[in-house]
């Protein structure tokens, strides 16, 4: 699509959303997360306490528990879809959730 | 005397029907807030406004850090709910509006339990017009069920305060000292406007029913109140920090999947409020400070997330994440102040979040709940990837939807803006912010290992996102809805309650059908004598028959 949007602001954050901007922030994003964890071997751990302090010593914990944690958020909660997904008229009429998709059928018809 | 600040909004809702519509009514909503803070804002400490009834003292103004930190968060948050409405006509949610904020305020500054039950019941009746002024049927039904939980929390508040006052002859609001059957009623109160693991489901119900401003105001009270609740009255009560912990855990992996942003959000805020109810459980000054600031800090990014979700609907139509996206190219400058909102509740440095989110994470670590430590950590990694990424993703950016709109209104941008602008100004200076603590403890959130191990967290955490949506496992917006706990109420037990009805019915009706065989056989009989087939003619003639006996009784017994 070339469309060219109204605002400046609209063209600039279009750069970021062309697949040359993605692939940037992609290398953006490795390069910082890798310097992130170069310095963390580096900074003086004076704020923590108990397990914080445990896990200030292995390099990159912080960094590898939220990857591993936020990617295990994602696959378990696509996994409940199966048991708790239902239509969105589930509930209806006694409630909002397919309101507007009625109303989009209505209009259409 | 000092007058206390919610007769401000209430007297501001009895004026509002004769200001005129449009401009002045608008100017004079968002006045009311300014006005009521200039009643407290620079009041010494302490107790003002008592009256007395049936021997108790009720004190309408009880100023303390706690209670002035919460009030002020309040006002602010209602001056910019006020400027995000500017362009409202509609009578009802302006009023509303104003009884809502003005006796939240009231709540917090009540310094007794008798006050507090009033405000508590009022901001439950005032809030419930909120939902219904998205004016659907599904919104009616939505609010009765959010009207029933409102209600069901003032009714235990009640019970457990008659019961406090009872055993101790002391009506005023501080910690409970012990936990007995009284302060158990008083905490699930408090629980159920807090949304505790199962007592939540009215939260992610009715938020996301009501109209584009409205979830606005809603997002800033009720729940915050109820921390404010918790803080007062049960300080460093243990369970609180595991029912924390999974109030922190839980919500995200139904924000995940929800399709409606604004239902995310509302998850979100569920979420949020176990951050909050984990600093209480611990109890500490440092906890209790974190708790403070993470609600101050919690009201203001969340209501500009909830806002730029509200322009998005106004403009757009649908906050559902199936139908949007590519908005960014019709409305840039929400999308910039969603992404300052996201920023903050991910507790990006130098916004919000972070000043406010690592002192609970620190106090959970110095106090040795190592669990609950990871528990809150874990929620920290998910709450970027649901909401700091997935709002603004699905709904800004992602694959184009095609929806060409107005930007926001003006008005609802200057809040945006003013708002943004908080988030960041917090982010970036928070001593004045700490400076208003109830406790004196001196915290630097900007310390290198913090910085740098937030950052560790949050960017692997998005490189996690880059990587699951590029292989195609990120679920994408769907059109559904997920169960919940809430099935219980919507749908088993309204089936129980026909079924076992229907039940009743037939029993009835089978045991007595011999019986009025009989009767209509003998029905029958007099109805051949008077020539008229069981109608109304043969009650009237037995209703004579009776009337003659009774008579013949009466006089025979002179």
């Amino acid at each position: 699509m070339n469309e060219q949007p109204r605002f400046l602001l609209s063209r600039l954050l279009q750069r970021i959303d062309s697949p040359l901007g993605v692939k940037r922030i992609c290398y953006i994003l490795l390069v910082a997360c890798g310097l992130l964890v170069a310095i963390g071997l580096f900074i003086p751990h004076h704020d923590a306490y108990g397990m914080g302090a445990i896990v200030a010593r292995i390099p990159g914990f912080y960094g590898i528990y939220g990857f591993v944690m936020s990617a295990l958020l994602v696959i378990i909660a696509k996994a409940l879809r199966r048991i708790l997904m239902r239509s969105e008229d589930y509930y209806a009429p006694r409630t909002i959730d397919n309101e507007e998709t009625q109303k989009e059928r209505n209009s259409s018809t | 005397m000092s007058i206390p600040p919610f007769l401000f909004y209430l007297a501001g809702a009895l004026v509002l029907p004769l200001v005129p519509k449009g401009a002045m009514r608008s100017l004079f909503l968002s006045l009311v807030p300014v006005l009521a803070l200039t009643q407290f804002v620079v009041l010494p400490f302490g107790e003002y406004a008592s009256a007395e009834l049936f021997g108790y003292t009720l004190i309408l103004l009880r100023l303390d850090a706690l209670a002035y930190a919460f009030s002020l968060i309040f006002s602010i948050a209602a001056f910019l709910a006020a400027l995000f409405a500017w362009h409202i006509r509609d009578t009802t949610q302006q009023i509303a509006t104003l009884i809502y904020s003005g006796v939240a305020i009231g709540a917090v500054q009540a310094g007794d339990l008798i006050t507090l039950f009033c405000f508590w019941e009022a901001t439950a009746f005032a809030s419930v017009f909120l939902v219904w002024a998205r004016r659907t049927d599904g919104a009616y039904f939505t609010g009765m069920r959010y009207l029933i939980f409102q209600m069901l929390s003032g009714l235990l508040l009640l019970a457990g305060i008659i019961l406090h006052i009872n055993a101790t002859g002391s009506n005023l609001f501080v910690q409970f000292p012990d936990i007995n059957f009284a302060a158990v009623l008083i905490l699930l109160a408090f629980g159920i406007k807090c949304a505790f693991p199962l007592l939540h489901d009215w939260l992610q119900d009715a938020y996301p029913a009501s109209t584009p401003t409205g979830t606005v105001v809603l997002s800033v009270f009720t729940t915050k109140l109820a921390v404010y609740a918790l803080a007062r009255g049960f300080p460093g009560l243990e369970a609180l920090v595991y029912i924390g912990a999974l109030m922190a855990l839980f919500p995200i992996f139904y924000a995940v999947i929800e399709n409606d942003l604004r239902r995310v959000l509302a998850f979100s805020l569920n979420n949020q409020l176990g951050f909050m109810v984990v600093g209480v459980g611990i109890g500490t000054p440092l906890a209790l400070n974190g708790t403070v600031t993470h609600a101050f800090c919690h009201v203001l990014y969340k209501a500009l997330l909830f806002m730029s979700m509200g322009a998005v609907l106004l403009r757009a139509g649908t906050t559902k994440g199936s139908e949007l996206g590519g908005l960014y190219k019709s409305m840039p400058y929400t999308t910039v102040f969603c992404v300052i909102g996201a920023a903050s509740i991910s507790a990006f440095p130098l916004f919000s979040g972070f000043i406010s989110k690592s002192l609970i994470l620190s106090a959970a670590d110095k106090q040795g709940y190592t669990l609950v430590w990871f528990a809150l950590l874990f929620a920290s990694a998910g709450v970027f990837h649901y909401c700091g990424i997935k709002i603004p993703y699905f709904a800004f950016f992602a694959r184009d939807s095609g929806i060409r709109c107005r930007e926001a209104p003006w008005n609802m941008l200057l809040a945006m803006g003013l708002t943004a602008l908080l988030c960041v100004g917090i982010g970036v200076f928070p001593q004045p912010l700490y400076n208003i603590l109830p406790y004196g403890v001196s915290y630097v959130p900007y310390t290198a290992d913090h910085v740098v191990f937030q950052l560790q967290l949050l960017l692997f955490s998005a490189l996690a996102f880059m990587v699951l949506m590029s292989k195609g496992i990120y679920p994408a917006g769907l059109r559904s809805v997920n169960l919940s706990s809430d099935i219980v109420y919507r749908k088993w037990l309204p089936r129980v309650l026909l079924w076992t009805w229907g039940s009743i019915e037939q029993f009835v009706v089978s045991i007595t059908a011999p019986l009025r065989r009989e009767s209509r056989q003998i029905f029958r009989n007099i109805g051949v004598v008077i020539g008229n087939e069981h109608g109304s003619g043969v009650m009237l003639l037995w209703v004579g028959v009776l009337l003659v006996f009774l008579l013949a009784l009466t006089y025979l017994a002179r």
